[in-house]
């Protein structure tokens, strides 16, 4: 039987009826005409302070609260601080974005949204089917201390340490940069504020209470992620079909997309702005291979445009825009074929993405498969594999509760990504009907509101220049585009500020599992473990708490130099994580033949290969050496399919050097 | 709501238990039938490209629940691994 202890419950039935009733009433001051910035500013507050108060109400001292939450949450209740944890930034507001704008198949040379959906739903198979119950039998509190104890080796939980620190800080930044994106959006304060605002919201949690705050606050906001999804989900559907069934909405509206995609794939007018995009591309090629002689050539044609627009009396906002031309701007050649590069990659985008669902003639095997199959790879070994994830394997009394938490916690996750693909399919319907073909002067007001707010969601540039907008024209913004969702479909803006409280909560919760990751194994496994190996509990929570504020306030420095992608960051997150721990992990559970030597290179060569792949690949990377992708892609897999080498890498090493002579050992 | 609560009320953490065993055979059966799951859906995708339709319902919508009842399976386990600890 479950255990459903009753205090738990109340509270989290104490949180949906508050949402309930908070959206209720703020439905009715938007409807009294209050502005959207209270109305949304009122949402981002009372979220922060609720979970701020829970973390108070859940501090605690004691070093088995703090670390494993006492060993004591039900099943239902860690799945749910689970998929709160595991629903970030990323995954909750640009899976949609990612999904309508990828396709479900991808372009034929990168993955599409199914790779995605797939591999962070099926890892979670794994992590219970492999690693929960073992993890949990351990009695450990950090996942280096489980390999430490395993191999009884103080190296090998030295090194699964930093493992740790590494996958965990390259998440956590994205996740903080996810939460200074929607704080700053709510609030309308800078994105720099917002990123300290919401740091204060995660630290009041995680600093006070460790897990046993993180955990409750976890449940909590994993209320409020499923309800803000699952409600846009059925207002959209309602809006659009007439019914709250997302599923059943975005299902009957595939046809329709379907025939207006393949009208757009065949109009001259798209065809001609392909053309235009695509010669651009050349001219870009042509300038990033000469780039001093280029440079020249063109600071002189902006100087005389520059001139002429002078002696015509232009407005300085004209002569700005000239003025803004890379080359005009950039002293550093490094630079300017950076910006080169960046406006090659936004084109390319343009025209490989699929109008529809899916890019036309796609048959046969070619990249976009492998790197999907890799992808999914990567991401489902990542998920079982994350430190974050698995710790929460520590904090429910029985194995078997450690199983059925991670049940519970895809459960959750999946009715959140059901709702988010049926969304993706909606927003499509509304681009492709009201915004293409569109001319520039009469757009759909959402169109508008999307270009110009602060953070822009939206951007459009008339290539071919005839007035009209065509699909290639058009770039939408990913990572947050679901935020713009009722703006789109013309429901309340309500909506705005409830999406927005799902979003910050998904960040948050994932920032607060992270953050004690991090602390943890700065203070357990590194500290602690070789420095005062016999220091008493108090002092090894203290240390912790201290530990966790200094690395917020560092990710939070590192988010306001503003990454420039979420999901890659996360992405390459979950490659690192399975190269690094998933082969030490299944061959130390189930191989007896698995020691030390063999831990600790496994870690080592995982780590290494996937860590050279993604750094080698990385475009600042190239550039600084001078290499070129053809010569650093294998197989033609992504930098984020890293993974696919680390794995086998790590499991090859591991097991020969488990099995390297005693002699050669020593 | 849970209490505040001191370092006074608890003493260190319990003593670990760190059993190597080998691959279960229901973990096994799942892992296999996860790679089965996902590699069919996605292959069958790929073979019917412009069945939007299919690699919405079925891979974008059921494959996931099917993982859901994957891992539930998973979980009903006879011998259950609470009677080790």
């Amino acid at each position: 039987m479950m255990r459903l202890k009753s205090w738990p419950w109340r509270l989290l039935l104490l949180s949906f009826a508050g949402l309930v009733l908070l959206t209720l009433l703020l439905l009715f001051a938007d409807f009294v005409g209050v502005p959207k910035g209270v109305v949304n500013g009122f949402f981002l507050v009372v979220s922060i302070i609720g979970y701020a108060v829970i973390g108070m109400f859940c501090r605690t001292a004691i070093p088995e609260e703090y670390f494993v939450a006492g060993r004591s949450i039900s099943a239902p209740m860690n799945g749910m601080a689970t998929a709160a944890d595991w629903l970030s930034a990323a995954s909750f507001i640009g899976l949609t974005g990612l999904l309508l704008s990828d396709g479900f198949v991808g372009d034929g040379q990168h993955p599409g949204g199914l790779a995605y959906l797939l591999g962070w739903t099926g890892g979670f198979c794994l992590l219970g089917f492999l690693f929960a119950a073992k993890l949990n039998l351990s009695q450990s509190i950090t996942i280096p201390d489980f390999l430490g104890r395993r191999f009884d080796s103080a190296a090998v939980r030295w090194l699964a340490a930093w493992g740790a620190i590494l996958c965990s800080s390259v998440y956590l930044v994205a996740q903080i940069y996810g939460i200074g994106l929607v704080a700053s959006m709510l609030s309308g304060l800078t994105f720099e504020l917002g990123v300290f605002l919401a740091l204060g919201g995660v630290l009041l949690c995680s600093f006070l209470g460790g897990m046993r705050a993180v955990t409750w606050t976890q449940g909590v906001q994993c209320v409020v992620i499923v309800v803000s999804m699952v409600v846009l989900g059925m207002a959209v559907s309602f809006k659009t079909q007439g019914h709250p069934f997302v599923t059943i909405a975005a299902a009957q509206s595939l046809p329709q997309i379907q025939e207006r995609a393949k009208q757009i794939e065949t109009d001259p007018a798209e065809l001609t702005t392909r053309d235009v995009i695509s010669l651009r591309m050349s001219n870009l090629d042509v300038k990033i291979a000469e780039p001093v002689y280029a440079r020249e050539v063109e600071r002189q044609a902006v100087a005389r445009q520059v001139a002429r627009a002078k002696a015509e009396g232009a407005s300085l906002r004209e002569i700005q825009k000239l003025e803004a031309n890379p080359a005009w701007r950039e002293t550093s050649v490094d630079r300017l074929v950076g910006a080169w590069q960046a406006e090659r990659e936004v084109l390319a985008e343009a025209i490989y993405r699929p109008v529809g669902f899916q890019v036309p003639l796609l048959n046969g095997w070619n990249p976009g498969w492998f790197n999907s199959l890799g992808l999914v790879f990567c991401l489902m070994l990542g998920t079982a594999a994350l430190p974050h994830i698995l710790v929460r394997s520590y904090t429910t009394p029985t194995p078997a509760e450690a199983e059925r938490s991670v049940v519970w916690a895809l459960g959750i996750i999946v009715v959140v990504y059901l709702c988010a693909s049926s969304l993706a399919v909606l927003l499509k319907s509304f681009v492709l009907t009201e915004l293409v073909g569109s001319h520039l002067d009469q757009l759909p007001d959402w169109a508008d509101r999307l270009k110009l707010r602060k953070l822009a969601l939206l951007s459009i540039q008339d290539h071919n220049q005839d007035g009209i907008v065509q699909f290639a024209d058009i770039r939408l913004f990913n990572d947050y585009l679901v935020l713009g969702v009722p703006e789109i479909t013309h429901i309340s803006s309500v909506f705005t500020g409830l999406l927005a409280a799902g979003a910050l909560a998904a960040a948050l919760s994932t920032a607060d599992g992270l953050l004690l990751t991090i602390s943890n194994a700065l203070a357990q496994d590194l500290y602690f473990q070789t420095a005062e190996p016999n220091a008493p509990p108090l002092r090894r929570v203290m240390l912790s708490k201290i530990l966790l504020m200094v690395v917020a306030l560092l990710a939070a420095w590192f988010a306001t130099n503003r990454p420039v992608s979420i999901l890659f960051w996360v992405t390459c997150a979950f490659s690192l994580a399975a190269s690094t721990f998933f082969p030490v992990l299944l061959l130390g559970i189930y191989w007896r033949g698995m020691n030390r030597v063999g831990a600790l290179l496994a870690m080592v060569s995982g780590l290494v290969v996937s860590s050279y792949y993604i750094a080698v690949n990385h475009p600042w990377v190239q550039m600084r050496l001078h290499l070129h992708a053809s010569d650093t892609v294998w197989l033609g897999l992504d930098p984020v399919c890293a993974g696919v080498f680390g794995v086998p890498v790590g499991l090859l090493f591991g097991y020969l050097g488990s099995k390297l002579p005693e002699t050669l050992k020593n | 709501m849970p209490q505040p609560s001191t370092a006074s009320e608890s003493e260190a953490p319990q003593p670990s238990t760190i059993e190597v065993t080998a691959l279960p055979r229901r973990a096994l059966l799942g892992v296999a039938g996860l790679v089965a799951l996902t590699v069919g859906s996605l292959g069958l995708a790929w073979l019917l490209p412009d069945m939007t339709l299919l690699h919405f319902l079925w891979v974008a919508q059921a494959v996931p629940v099917l993982y859901l009842l994957l891992a539930w399976w998973g979980t009903q386990n006879p011998h259950s691994t609470d009677d080790a600890s």
